[in-house]
């Protein structure tokens, strides 16, 4: 029988800098068989643990169409992701997974994009971001939303500017607190509405984000003309075993682990579990 | 003509002896110095600690598939001198413990109640269905025989009748005993084959004989008068009712805060609640060892939401206890067409504050909407 509790080990290959409290960690399984059948969706999640000092849910940030690697965009926060953190090239780290569900791919070809993400947001949507990228014949125009908190809180700062040089594709900047230098624009994601066009027609939306900033967007997004089904979002919530037995993530009757962490808006507006914004 | 079959009471210590051969028997065991029934093992049963069938015990029997902590691996961390800058880990023991060597001891458990049966199978759609199973559980639950006791004897807590089940109730159960005073009479008999095999084995101690029509007036009597008499605890309960009912006023937020308010989050109802198995994932180290451990947990606390961004879903007790209600009474219906709560009466039993669960449920119900 699997033992789903059971990680294996990975050998962190990359480290790249983000932020003053983000990275990215490039990893790959070290056992052979295991790498060559190892296959994951854009959306989904892994269980991430350093013996000794647990385990925690992690946004796969690559794209499946990039083979041979798993990239994790991680903020320390916690106990687990403070200790990822102290881990430098070469040190093992243990994984078990993929989990949940994942954003759609199949279903959004030929459509415009509009991808609306806060900070560290981008790090689930960059895995679909990057596989529609490799497929970029497949799908119309797209326009990418993105605010921070601050220019320093901005993510994958170069695939910004690469995702901006491919042709019917925008990536629009904007951050809540400017500092000396940032010449771009100043305010929350939503105020890039005044600038850009937003076009609901045969169009679907990606959202992530912190609670308010999902909200507020995808209220924005509603107000253009999307339908609640057109808007997805990713959720998060506190998780320990990833495969629907633990209880922690329950939103009603669904569990974030395993009936998500994708949802449409419409599901969202549909759970009886309001947070006092959303 | 329908026959009889039973065991003579005065034979069960013997009885039970023979079974602990072969299987590691669980049955309710009363600790004299301070009156505790739980379930133990036969093993430790003595003067001090006896066999006692006719009382509910304090707590349900899940942590025999379930414990309250259970590693799931251990680890250690190395250091070969010759490439000090390189710390391999190595993770142990995950195959030993999960494997058929390791589990190959049948179990039984004698003298589990029906609403305890019907709690093992609410753990069963849990750990054992799905996509993902939980190999741990599985292990341990899959050599185990349940052997019920129908309860002749119902308590003011019991409301079995009223969430689907009955003081008689042995769909759940391998094997299904009725107290008769001097005997205990097989009612039901499953198929399975390690059940026959279990009886085979000690088939000694079984008598069968005709049975008399006084004998069937009295077994329907006995039957009757529990579920009478439980049925008088609450009013019957509709599964689908309850649950549409629970979801229509999840909203209600000020009649929550009014029902919930004494409330203290101790966890002691969730931990005697035979189907309440939230767990958490943890490690510990200590110098180059470890352990990643599964242990219980209960969703009225604090900390079971709580993100490391600091921002928690479920802040405030209303809201924890209403998913606690709602888990039992709306969600896990939703999910298997099942309630999650087998009307034990445990929880209201131990709650410091004196919460209780009908009266909870009962207040949702008649706030007119």
């Amino acid at each position: 029988m699997k033992n789903e509790y059971f990680p294996y080990p990975a050998v962190i290959e990359d480290i790249k800098t983000e932020t003053t409290d983000t990275k990215t960690f490039r990893v790959w399984f070290t056992d052979k068989v295991l790498a060559d059948s190892f296959d994951y969706q854009q959306g989904q999640f892994m269980e991430l643990s350093v013996p000794g000092a647990g385990e925690a849910p992690i946004s796969i940030s690559s794209s499946p169409s990039r083979k041979g690697f798993l990239e994790f965009t991680i903020r320390a926060a916690g106990k687990v992701t403070k200790s990822i953190h102290m881990l430098k090239k070469g040190d093992y780290i243990y994984l078990r997974g993929p989990y949940g569900n994942s954003f759609p791919f199949e279903d959004i070809k030929g459509k415009n994009l509009y991808f609306v993400v806060g900070g560290i947001g981008l790090a689930p949507l960059r895995s679909l971001i990057n596989l529609v990228m490799d497929n970029r014949n497949n799908f119309r125009h797209i326009k990418v939303l993105y605010g921070a908190r601050t220019p320093d809180d901005l993510c994958f700062k170069d695939e910004l500017e690469q995702w901006k040089k491919i042709p019917d594709t925008e990536v629009w900047l904007t951050v809540d607190k400017p500092s000396a230098g940032w010449g771009g624009r100043v305010g929350v994601v939503t105020e890039l509405w005044k600038e850009t066009h937003i076009n609901p027609e045969n169009a679907v939306s990606i959202v992530c984000g912190p609670p308010i900033m999902i909200k507020f967007a995808a209220d924005k997004l509603q107000e253009s003309g999307f339908k609640d089904k057109d808007i997805f979002m990713t959720l998060e919530r506190y998780m320990k075993c990833g495969i629907g037995k633990c209880g922690h993530c329950n939103i009603d009757d669904k569990f974030i682990c395993k009936d998500g962490p994708v949802f449409t808006y419409e599901q969202k507006k549909g759970f009886r579990h309001k947070e006092h914004i959303f | 003509m329908k026959t009889l079959t039973y065991i003579k009471k005065e034979n069960l210590n013997t009885f039970l002896e023979k079974l602990n051969k072969n299987y590691d028997v669980f049955l309710p065991v009363q600790n004299k110095a301070d009156g505790t029934i739980n379930f133990e093992s036969l093993d430790i049963v003595n003067d001090n600690n006896v066999i006692n069938l006719k009382e509910k015990t304090r707590k349900s029997p899940k942590s025999l598939f379930f414990p309250p902590s259970e590693n799931l691996f251990e680890f250690e961390y190395k250091k070969d001198i010759k490439k000090p800058d390189i710390m391999e880990i190595k993770l142990l023991e995950s195959e030993k413990m999960i494997s058929d060597e390791t589990n190959s001891r049948k179990k039984v458990i004698f003298g589990i109640k029906p609403c305890d049966t019907m709690a093992v199978k609410c753990l069963d759609l849990v750990f054992g269905e799905g996509e993902k199973k939980d190999p741990y559980y599985i292990m341990k639950r899959k050599n185990t025989i349940l052997i019920s006791i129908g309860c002749s004897n119902v308590f003011p807590d019991c409301f079995c009748t009223s969430v689907g089940g009955n003081p008689f109730y042995f769909d759940y159960s391998d094997l299904g005993l009725i107290d008769m005073g001097q005997n205990l009479v097989i009612f039901k008999l499953s198929e399975r084959d390690d059940l026959r095999k279990l009886l085979d084995e000690c088939n000694e101690f079984f008598e069968e004989r005709e049975i008399n029509s006084d004998e069937e007036i009295e077994i329907k009597k006995i039957i009757s008068e529990s579920e009478k008499k439980c049925s008088s605890n609450w009013e019957s309960v509709n599964a689908e009712d309850i649950a549409l009912d629970m979801e229509r006023k999840f909203s209600e937020e000020e009649m929550w805060k009014n029902i919930t308010r004494k409330c203290i989050s101790c966890a002691a109802c969730t931990y005697v609640c035979p189907t309440c198995v939230c767990f958490n994932i943890g490690d510990e180290q200590t110098g180059m060892k470890g352990e990643r451990y599964k242990c219980w947990d209960f969703c009225t606390n604090y900390y079971y939401t709580l993100e490391a961004s600091g921002h928690n879903p479920r802040e405030k007790i209303y809201q924890r206890y209403r998913n606690k209600i709602n888990c039992k009474y709306n969600y896990f219906y939703k999910r298997n067409k099942n309630l999650y709560c087998v009307g034990c009466g445990r929880c209201i039993d131990v709650c410091p504050v004196g919460m209780d669960i009908r009266e909870i449920v009962k207040h949702v119900r008649s706030l007119q909407k």
